[in-house]
């Protein structure tokens, strides 16, 4: 036989080993529904032999503006190896129920019905011995979770823990400047910035799908400068690294402003329209000056501006534009008060020059930063000129002081003009755009018609608010009716819910729960209190003690109906649904362990793999995940798509979706009430509740159940309430995967993008400022920079400043900084054996080579990590890009990768700004996901040592 | 050499039935470096000592039905993880095949292959190194360590005649593998009982 | 033996290393395509290293193989040991989860720690000391060379380029010798312990076949990798490497003419001593680049800097044009098929 034909005959048979391997059975569309924001990337989930073999990313999208590239082909390596977490060795297949003490790791495998039945049997007995809010959840933001959960829950009367308050990704500085901490400019955006500051954002890390947007606006001519203590993986691809003081940064970004105002490069106009800083302060109380000064009586919030040669005119509060009226920014002006007394008035922005100039040239910032004045300046000059845009995470705001680096970014770019078009802006996150996911399981049943009646009751509330004040823009009046929900949600009274349209018939269940900001929780019942009392820990600067203004807002009403749980009604029953309490809490189980886990008589675990909170819970109960069941991803304006994830293959083991699970519980919960005689029960605002009607409420009379009906229905009614194309439906998205939206809807953080939709364009937020003059939804309706609120006075905050971060943890040489890891979403792809493969496959902290060397810690080494709160081990990881100082812990561990399954939050001491429990002022008041106090631990103070095992 | 009629577990190596078979020493020697099959291989192994195994000592035995060949052989050093200990029973597959090269491009060997951890394999070698795979066709082998010394069993089924025999073996340790082997430096006639 | 199919075109892949960030999508889209059978938990076909750094495996610079440039014969190379690869470790799931320790086991690779070592074991540690230090990201994967000194060091044949210029193996005819191995200057050849076979990336062949794009080059979030036939002048890739001279291969001195090429990486300024910028002195020093990409690379560089100016100031550049790459499919060649729509139920037969 030939030689060469018998090889080529066996080759043909290898390659064709490969041919064979490429094979599938079916295709779907696929996204990653679980918290991973952005995201929203559509992929392809390929099925064989009924179980998802692997996904590729779609690479479906069209390119929204000529001449700016697509948004192919979203993705990451956590995405394109999710089916591995699917079915996995880490997959949660079957309920057990904890059999040892809690944390001991042993479990029994139950059934379903067994599981239920006790579950239902403690939920009932927290509700008769704490009514329905001791029964509480946090929870995780994936759309697939929250609406069953939260559904669950309006349905049950209890308590939810507002999760953006826990996570803190709130970025309190924007907020305090803007009303919203929500703009988010569309990726694509991005190409068009001239200058990009990466300042507290680590992309190249965090924004995997988005980031070529950077490098190719670097291409397009933009200049990518990376500010961070560290040389950070975004130093990359960078023109300038600005290595920074840990903590620093609201002292650079104010010297920068200092530079702009000092050398005449503002943008004046834009200044005078777009903020408060041509608003006039009274000398004598450094208060505004109001209305009820001038006139003895009026709006309190009727500000005023100095027009030269004319006078105090009153600020317009209904629109922004001056119209060609010159007002000052400078000087000092006397103004007649209505007691005929007479006072100095100076606009803000005298008072800020007159600040910067004392404190924050280039030359005396370098002191705090250790950034060089030169640098300073040539940086300054390039964002007063140049479309400039600040690529900030969630990671200032996790600082204690974050809300004043914030604030001076935000000042930035108000004195360079630098939002409202495009490639400029600032950004942290928002959601919003698909209402109909909210509209389909809250109106009164199924079907066009009803929401019809959502949407005309939802316009009639808004139309109602407005008629009280018509210079309201209709973002500030779905704040303000969300605002009062809160306050009155204990007392009824309230002006009812915007998405349960109608009045409640006679044999329909109440359709609400409560949401209180966690901070509460933390204090009352998780032992928080002596933390935040600690001298040193908090701002030192302060004339009083944390629990002092702590009483006073409380004192002053500032969080009525929002300040529970209070010590006497302690929480009975923790369901997480999605949710980790225990990794997520700065503090973890150091501090919740022996204080919040005794009082709870049961915790459930609702996930597709055992958290770290799961291994601590009673029980832990398979949830189907995204390729088993239909899902949507979370909207973003990154993106302005809605992504489908359909139902590519069968749920593993016993798993079940969060519907079918929820509506069994409540099922058992009327079987067991029956079986024990009872019939109903008292919420927290003393409506009766009835256990039998819960399944049925829950459900819908079943139509909650039908995945595809409650699919369909959700987009239609977001075609109905306009954000979708008329005529999208669930057949239309299982046929392209994704649709581009056409209008924002009703939620706050869509609607804080303030821009029209332009199908042809690239979103940037606050386009309705810039052009239309439109008001912002803050107390003063411009971007604050002056807040002349009375505890921010006290603290010299009324404008944006620099303090020292304080020595939380104690006093020990080393900050301890994070950042979300390159390797995971949170703690979900962690256990992941593919991701694993692609690091060390354990954790560690990042620490400079000269910092180990003086501990005798080599690359590799076990060491522990202490402070005066805990400690915890790990490996370290020695480079000498870390700063000198800095120990980094990338967030996202989860806590049963470490010994004794204690991670890096352990040390952190979970300290909150009081700041965030200020109120009763404009903007200063409490909504879902937005002003509340949120916990801090960048910079935590801390040190290492080698660690023998 | 004869292959003894023997009764017994023969694919065991350490089966008292092997007392009863003739052992004799075959000197061994390494494949010449001119001889590999490819350049990368001589110039990477010009200045390195392989095919250090001297000799092995083969006993062949038949139950009636199929040949058993048993080698014997010191142990080296401990093998790095990355290559095995391997043996092999080299036959003629046609013509007058070189067995010092194991066979070369037109009279090519028969291998009767057992590495350490992996099953036996029935090769066709032409050359040092240069084999195919064939169908086992009742190849067997069993090897133990023992003493510092390997002894393996290889065996197939019985010829028709007596044929000659050469023997193959290789130091993992010493990363030898394919044609960087100690051989036979001449065939060595079995004679069928 | 070696069986060289008739060439009709030369498939080369062209990495922008100003566009890659290290995320491992291509790693872990090769993979979860490739790699998850028995022997394979620790191979990367694909896999991305920060440099400077040892990678993977780890120390592969120093390994020797590829061609002498003196006399053109081949370099003897070391044959990366299962431990220099590392990787594919074992997990104590059961242990942590269902085991009862209460926190005494948590989850960890299993093994002796010491020594122990991964595909990305030194990710962003780099080199030089803070504030200067610096690195960059690397992906590799085959570079289904020309001359593959893989392929002439086979005893037994296994290699041998398609007419798309692949370097393929039969895998029915490797005899699992690694001479391929100690061979490769790039180290990119894994060994298949259970199945005592070389393995290393088959250029998604399958996939190229039906018009496919590669999945490490489909599948990058970064739009950082161009494939296409260098031989065809219109092709972005023989632009970026042919014409403009951007993009060279890595350690081309060995020889072996690898048909996968990098636009060599641009670095932030370093700082002085006061902490003021320094504008003449790249972060990167420009000697550790060429000894990575050869003495091109300063004109690269200098060609990339020059057109960054000029847009800078308002000019257009053909060149950044391409390497932005505004329409995605522009990145994927000829194969823009969307691989959904393919009937795969049975091998696409």
């Amino acid at each position: 036989m030939d030689g060469t034909a018998v090889q080529d005959r066996i080759y043909t048979s290898a390659r064709d080993l490969y041919r064979t391997k490429w094979e599938w059975d079916a295709v779907y569309w696929g996204t990653h529904c679980v918290d991973c924001y952005p995201g929203n990337c559509p992929m392809r989930v390929y099925v064989r032999d009924g179980l998802v073999w692997r996904e590729e990313q779609s690479g479906t999208f069209q390119t929204v503006e000529p001449g700016v590239p697509d948004f192919n082909p979203m993705g990451c390596q956590k995405g394109a190896s999710w089916s591995q977490s699917l079915y996995g060795p880490d997959r949660l297949l079957y309920p057990l129920k904890r059999v040892g003490e809690r944390g001991s790791g042993k479990w029994n495998r139950v059934n379903w019905d067994e599981a239920l039945s006790d579950i239902a049997d403690k939920m009932i007995d927290a509700i008769e011995a704490g009514g329905p809010q001791s029964i509480a959840h946090e929870g995780t933001p994936e759309m697939a979770t929250v609406i069953p959960t939260n559904k669950f829950f309006s349905v049950l009367g209890g308590n939810g823990l507002d999760l953006n308050g826990s996570i803190n990704d709130f970025s309190i500085g924007l907020y305090e400047t803007f009303g919203r901490f929500s703009p988010v400019s569309s990726a694509d955006d991005w190409f068009h910035s001239e200058v990009v500051l990466i300042w507290h954002m680590n992309p190249i890390y965090t924004r995997i799908p988005f980031y070529h947007f950077i490098a190719e606006a670097r291409y397009n001519g933009a200049e990518v400068i990376n500010i961070s203590p560290d040389v950070n993986p975004s130093h990359v691809h960078a023109d300038m690294q600005v290595p920074i003081n840990g903590g620093s940064d609201a002292a650079f970004g104010l010297s920068l402003v200092q530079v702009i105002l000092e050398e005449g490069l503002a943008n004046w106009k834009f200044i005078r329209e777009q903020t408060d800083l041509g608003f006039l302060v009274r000398t004598d109380t450094g208060r505004y000056l109001r209305q009820a000064d001038v006139e003895g009586s009026g709006p309190e919030d009727q500000l005023y501006q100095w027009v030269p040669g004319k006078g105090a005119r009153k600020a317009d509060r209904g629109n922004i534009f001056l119209n060609g009226v010159e007002i000052a920014l400078e000087g000092t002006y006397r103004v007649e008060l209505a007691d005929g007394s007479s006072v100095d008035v100076r606009p803000a922005c005298d008072i800020l020059r007159e600040r910067l100039d004392a404190r924050f040239t280039p030359e005396l910032q370098q002191a705090i930063t250790g950034v060089h004045p030169e640098t300073v300046r040539a940086i300054a000059r390039k964002c007063a000129t140049k479309r400039t845009n600040i690529m900030l995470g969630y990671n200032a705001c996790k600082f204690y002081h974050g809300d004043l680096m914030e604030r001076a970014q935000a000042l930035l770019l108000a004195v360079t003009g630098n939002w409202g078009k495009k490639g400029t802006g600032v950004r942290c996150w928002a959601s919003g755009m698909h209402d109909g996911a909210f509209i389909a399981v809250n109106k009164p049943g199924p079907g066009a018609a009803n929401t019809e009646t959502v949407l005309s009751g939802r316009d009639a509330a808004i139309a109602m608010m407005k008629a009280s004040d018509p210079t309201m823009t209709t973002e500030i009046a779905v704040k303000k009716l969300g605002q009062l929900s809160m306050k009155f949600q204990r007392s009824g009274g309230g002006p009812g819910s915007m998405s349960s349209g109608g009045e409640r018939g006679a044999d329909e269940a109440p359709n609400d729960s409560l949401s209180t900001p966690p901070a509460f929780w933390w204090y009352w019942q998780a032992g928080y209190r002596e933390r935040w009392n600690t001298p040193g820990w908090g701002d030192e600067s302060l004339p009083r003690t944390f629990d002092e203004y702590f009483n006073e807002a409380l004192d002053k009403g500032w969080w009525q109906g929002m300040d529970f749980p209070r010590p006497e009604e302690p929480p009975r029953v923790l369901i997480e649904c999605g949710g980790n309490m225990l990794r997520r809490t700065r503090g973890g189980k150091t501090a919740l362990l022996p204080t919040l886990w005794p009082k709870l008589d049961l915790i459930v675990s609702i996930d597709f793999r055992i958290s770290q909170t799961g291994l601590y819970s009673d029980y832990v109960l398979p949830a189907a995940q995204h390729y088993e069941k239909i899902g949507f991803h979370i909207p973003t304006p990154h993106l302005m798509n809605l992504t489908f994830s359909d139902r590519a293959a069968k749920p593993a083991g016993e798993a079940r979706n969060e519907w079918q699970i929820y509506h069994a519980l409540f099922e058992k919960m009327a079987e067991r009430a029956r079986e024990r005689g009872l019939t109903h029960y008292t919420d927290a605002t003393g409506q009766e509740r009835t256990f039998a009607a819960l399944p049925k409420a829950y459900s819908m009379n079943g139509f909650l159940l039908d995945e595809e009906r409650l699919a369909d229905e959700q987009i239609r009614d977001s075609a109905l309430a306009g954000t979708l194309p008329m005529g999208t439906s669930l057949r239309t998205l299982r046929d392209k995967g994704h649709v581009r939206f056409i209008d924002w809807g009703l939620s706050p953080m869509a609607l804080a993008q303030a821009s029209p939709i332009k199908p042809n364009e690239t979103h940037v937020p606050f386009r309705d400022h810039t052009e239309r003059g439109m008001p912002f939804p803050t107390y003063s309706r411009r971007a604050q920079f002056y807040i002349d609120h009375e505890w921010f006075l006290e603290a010299g905050e009324e404008l944006p400043t620099y303090k020292p971060n304080p020595d939380m943890g104690g006093d020990y040489p080393l900050g301890m900084t994070s950042g979300h890891n390159r390797w995971s979403i949170h703690a979900m792809n962690q256990a992941n054996w593919v991701i694993l493969g692609t690091h060390r496959g354990e954790p560690d902290v990042v620490v400079n080579s000269d910092d180990a060397a003086a501990r005798g810690v080599k690359d590799g080494d076990r060491v522990r990590v202490f402070n005066d709160v805990s400690s915890f081990v790990t490996r370290a990881r020695v480079a000498p890009n870390v700063k000198p100082g800095q120990l980094i812990s990338y967030n996202g561990w989860a806590g049963f990768q470490y010994p004794e399954w204690s991670g890096a939050n352990e040390i952190e001491p979970g300290m909150v700004k009081w700041i965030g429990f200020a109120g009763g002022y404009g903007h200063l008041n409490h909504l879902g996901a937005e002003w509340q106090p949120v916990p801090a631990e960048r910079w935590t103070r801390c040190d290492f040592a080698r660690e023998e095992r | 050499m004869k292959v003894a009629r023997l009764n017994g577990e023969l694919a065991d190596p350490a089966a008292p039935a092997w007392g009863g078979a003739e052992a004799v020493s075959i000197t061994l020697g390494p494949v010449p470096i001119g001889a590999q099959p490819t350049a990368y291989i001589r110039e990477a192994w010009a200045g390195r000592s392989y095919g250090t195994t001297g000799a092995a000592t083969l006993a062949a035995a038949s139950d009636g039905e199929r040949l058993y060949l048993r080698l014997e052989w010191p142990d080296g050093a401990t093998p790095n993880g990355e290559f095995q200990d391997a043996v092999a029973a080299m036959f003629p597959a046609g013509g007058d095949a070189p067995v010092a090269t194991m066979g070369d491009h037109d009279r090519p060997v028969e291998l009767w292959f057992w590495e350490n951890g992996r099953g036996p394999l029935r090769l066709t070698s032409r050359g040092p190194g240069v084999v195919r795979k064939e169908a086992a066709d009742g190849v067997a082998a069993r090897g133990d360590l023992a003493g510092g010394r390997w002894s393996v069993v290889l065996s197939g089924p019985k010829p028709a005649a007596g044929k000659p025999v050469g023997v193959a073996v290789w130091d993992g340790s010493n990363d030898e593998r394919a044609g960087l082997a100690a051989v036979s430096q001449e065939w060595l006639q079995l004679e069928l009982a | 033996m070696t069986t060289t199919e008739a060439k009709t075109r030369q498939l080369a892949w062209v990495y922008d290393l100003n566009k890659c960030i290290g995320c491992q999508t291509c790693s872990v889209a090769c993979k979860v395509l490739w790699t998850r059978d028995e022997g394979e938990k620790h191979q990367w076909w694909m896999s991305v290293n920060t440099m400077p750094g040892l990678g993977t495996p780890k120390g592969w610079e120093d390994m020797g193989g590829g061609f002498d440039p003196e006399t053109g014969k081949p370099r003897p190379g070391h044959q990366p040991t299962r431990g220099e690869f590392g990787g594919g470790f074992d997990y104590n799931y059961q242990e942590v989860f269902y085991g009862g320790t209460a926190g005494k086991a948590h989850l960890e690779p299993q093994g002796p720690r010491e020594g122990r070592w991964a595909m990305n074991w030194d990710e962003d540690q780099g080199a030089g000391e803070w504030p200067n230090s610096y690195y960059f990201y690397l992906p590799r994967q085959c570079n289904h060379c020309s001359n593959p000194v893989c392929m002439s060091a086979c005893a037994t044949g296994a290699l041998s380029r398609t007419n798309d210029g692949l370097v393929l193996r039969d895998e029915e005819v490797c005899m699992g010798d690694r001479f391929c191995m100690e061979a490769c200057p790039y180290k990119k050849i894994y060994f298949n312990y259970d199945r005592h076979v070389a393995q290393q990336c088959i250029g998604c062949f399958p996939r190229i076949e039906a018009g496919v794009a590669p999945a490490c080059v489909r599948q990058c979030p970064g739009r950082a990798v161009f494939i296409g036939d260098l031989e065809d002048e219109e092709s972005s890739v023989h632009k970026l490497v042919k014409t403009w001279k951007v993009a060279m291969p890595l350690k081309a001195e060995a020889g072996t003419g690898p048909n996968v090429y990098y636009v060599p990486p641009l670095s932030p300024h370093r700082l002085n001593d006061d902490m003021s910028i320094d504008t003449e002195t790249p972060r990167i020093p420009p000697e550790y680049l060429e000894s990575l990409f050869g003495p091109g690379v300063h004109g690269a560089l200098n060609v990339l800097k020059g057109e960054m100016e000029t847009v800078r100031a308002g000019g257009a550049s053909e060149i950044l044009t391409t390497l932005i790459a505004y329409k995605w499919q522009e990145l994927l060649g000829p194969f823009t098929v969307d691989p959904a729509t393919l009937d795969r139920s049975n091998g696409g037969a």
